[in-house]
């Protein structure tokens, strides 16, 4: 289910099934000043209606800066465990170098 | 705030146009001439092929004047002068419809200068001085073909000729014709003349008194004329034409005013095009000036903005050098979120911090002022690095809706050169020192206002006199498409090349990362251990 939240920005933002507890929702595209508002809207209609953990497919994420981590921040603040799956070695770095590991755990 | 303003109907505009005008109209007026010229020389040479045809057709009409009177000295000649077979002979071609008027048989050498037979009118020869005969009668036996009188003064005016025998010299056969009253005649509707006004004069002058015929009693004949010589016997005849209309054809005529209309017409659509372009390149000029400034002073705004939160001065530090630059981004209008600072907070100890609060616009500088001040009251407090960065997640106004703030906090020990320093998410710094140029790895904890509870670490390391610690936000070398290690090596690598004073090297780095144009600010902060 595609949810661009009316936005045209070419980042994709896909839910997919469901997958035990977890919601796993597929990002693909660059995620900055630009495209973390609709991400933001997009990701908040999506958990709104479920509970538990969130699995973002990050593979298909080229960019992420500050502003894209903190709406994955925001979601881990408001206690929902977030894991990153799959991420570019671009993404992964920057989780790492920004210390963010512990918050927003990376898995393969 | 000031908005786009139209120049006033811009001076530009109507010089502009009037250039237009004045060069369209003179383009107009070169073609128009010279399509005009193009006419004019057409119809002259038109006009000139027509009256060569007008002569080469007068020439050709000569035999038939020719051939009978010469048939007819050769009968004379042979019959000495029999008045039966000259009669016989030329009557068919002497009558009122007929070709001559006047034909009759002269002698030569005789005394007499009178007709000896004659076939229709007298000829008016006959009635001229027995000198003018008698030079005539010469002038013909000399000629030995066709010889030209001139009876135009004769009432009516004739024109007579006679023909004498190239071998018997004893006769000459004469004829006269009439010329029509007022020496008019019109060429028939179909004639091949019929578009032209001619003028036939005997001899080589066009003279009133020696015109022969002439379509127009309007004469002489002016405006565009051609004049062709016609041999005639002993004389010459001079045949004028001028065109009665325009031989071209009406295109021809009405090329130059056609010309002269679209040029003058597309002249005016060109001014009129021009000065709309004019007046859109004005306004749009006045736009993207507009814009410019509007984009001048809002980035100046920012750019003021983040330097009144910046330190006003560095403190002078015995045994330290300190620099710093910080360089706006080209793709934001909102100030940044990064800073620095450096504290002198004891006799033998330097607090240095930069940080960088995620986001921009006044919430990130807001925060990053709290951060800011928060972190010079913890600093001056004599708290480590680890315990401020601790003590920043429980400042207010960080931890909301997902904002972070990565932050590198360090104390100098001016004592003993080492430096202590604690990581919350920022890129480590770089030490620039004999062994080369390495980043200095400190455990690197969550950014401040992501968790309350976060722990961080700070790490102690050595610096010799005459190295170099570099600290800087990511704006300074992130680029998309790459990670992190490719970015920070760029640095470390332009770092190296960088020789000379503290300045110089942060300009050297500042400059070696900024080729392509850097969209987020960035802050680079030098310490050099003297």
């Amino acid at each position: 289910v595609a949810v661009d939240g009316g936005f045209d920005d070419g980042l994709v933002v896909d839910l997919l099934d469901r997958q035990g507890d977890a919601t796993v929702i597929r990002l693909a595209g660059d995620i900055d000043m630009l495209t973390s508002q609709h991400l933001r809207a997009a990701v908040t209609e999506v958990l709104a209606s479920t509970s538990g953990d969130v699995v973002f497919d990050m593979a298909g994420v080229d960019f992420v800066d500050s502003s894209g981590l903190s709406v994955l921040i925001a979601i881990a603040q408001a206690g929902r465990s977030v894991v990153l799956r799959s991420p570019t070695d671009v993404v992964r770095r920057v989780i790492e170098t920004t210390g963010l590991t512990s918050l927003l755990p990376i898995e393969p | 705030m000031a908005v786009a303003t139209s120049r006033p109907p811009g001076t530009g505009s109507s010089r502009t146009t009037a250039l237009v005008v004045v060069i369209g109209l003179a383009v107009t007026a070169a073609l128009a001439l010279a399509a005009w010229r193009a006419h004019d020389s057409n119809e002259d040479r038109l006009l000139r092929q027509r009256v060569r045809e007008g002569g080469a057709t007068l020439t050709a009409a000569l035999p038939s004047i020719q051939t009978p009177l010469a048939s007819a000295v050769e009968l004379v000649e042979l019959t000495d002068a029999d008045p039966t077979t000259f009669r016989r002979t030329m009557s068919p071609l002497v009558g009122e419809e007929a070709q001559f008027v006047s034909a009759s048989v002269w002698r030569l050498d005789g005394d007499d200068v009178a007709p000896v037979v004659v076939v229709g009118d007298d000829p008016a020869l006959a009635g001229e001085t027995p000198d003018e005969i008698r030079s005539f009668l010469d002038r013909s036996a000399a000629t030995r073909q066709l010889a030209v009188v001139d009876l135009l003064d004769h009432d009516p005016p004739r024109l007579g000729w006679s023909f004498t025998s190239p071998q018997d010299q004893t006769y000459m056969a004469y004829a006269e014709v009439a010329l029509p009253e007022n020496r008019t005649a019109v060429p028939q509707a179909d004639s091949a003349f019929e578009d032209l006004e001619y003028a036939l004069y005997l001899g080589e002058e066009v003279r009133d008194e020696s015109l022969l015929l002439a379509s127009t009693s309007d004469l002489p004949l002016d405006g565009r004329t051609a004049a062709e010589p016609v041999a005639f016997g002993d004389t010459t005849l001079t045949l004028v034409m001028t065109p009665d209309g325009d031989l071209g054809g009406s295109l021809m005529v009405w090329l130059p005013w056609l010309v002269a209309l679209a040029g003058i017409l597309m002249t005016g659509s060109s001014a009129l095009l021009t000065s709309r372009l004019v007046r859109r390149r004005g306004e749009a000029e006045a736009l993207a000036a507009d814009n410019s400034r509007l984009y001048q002073e809002q980035h100046s705004v920012a750019h003021t903005l983040q330097q009144s939160l910046l330190p006003d001065r560095l403190p002078d530090v015995p045994g330290m050098e300190v620099a710093v630059r910080y360089e706006p981004g080209v793709a934001g209008l909102e100030v940044g979120g990064d800073w620095y600072d450096v504290v002198a907070v004891g006799p033998d100890c330097l607090f240095v911090v930069i940080g960088d609060v995620a986001g921009r616009g006044v919430n990130a500088a807001t925060t990053m002022a709290s951060l800011r001040y928060a972190i010079r009251a913890f600093a001056s407090q004599g708290d480590p690095p680890e315990v401020i960065l601790e003590k920043l997640n429980a400042v207010n106004g960080v931890a909301v809706d997902g904002r972070f703030a990565t932050v590198l906090c360090a104390t100098v020990d001016l004592s003993t050169g080492d430096v202590t320093m604690a990581n919350a998410g920022h890129p480590s710094p770089l030490l620039l020192d004999a062994g080369g140029a390495r980043f200095l790895e400190a455990p690197v904890g969550v950014p401040i206002g992501v968790m309350p509870e976060a722990r961080y670490e700070s790490v102690t390391v050595p610096v010799a006199a005459g190295a170099t610690l570099l600290a800087f936000t990511d704006g300074l070398f992130e680029r998309r498409g790459e990670t992190v290690d490719v970015g920070m090596e760029r640095l470390r690598v332009a770092a190296v090349g960088g020789n000379g004073s503290l300045p110089g090297l942060l300009d050297v780095v500042v400059e070696g990362l900024t080729e392509e144009g850097r969209a987020d600010d960035a802050a680079l902060l030098g310490l050099r251990w003297l």
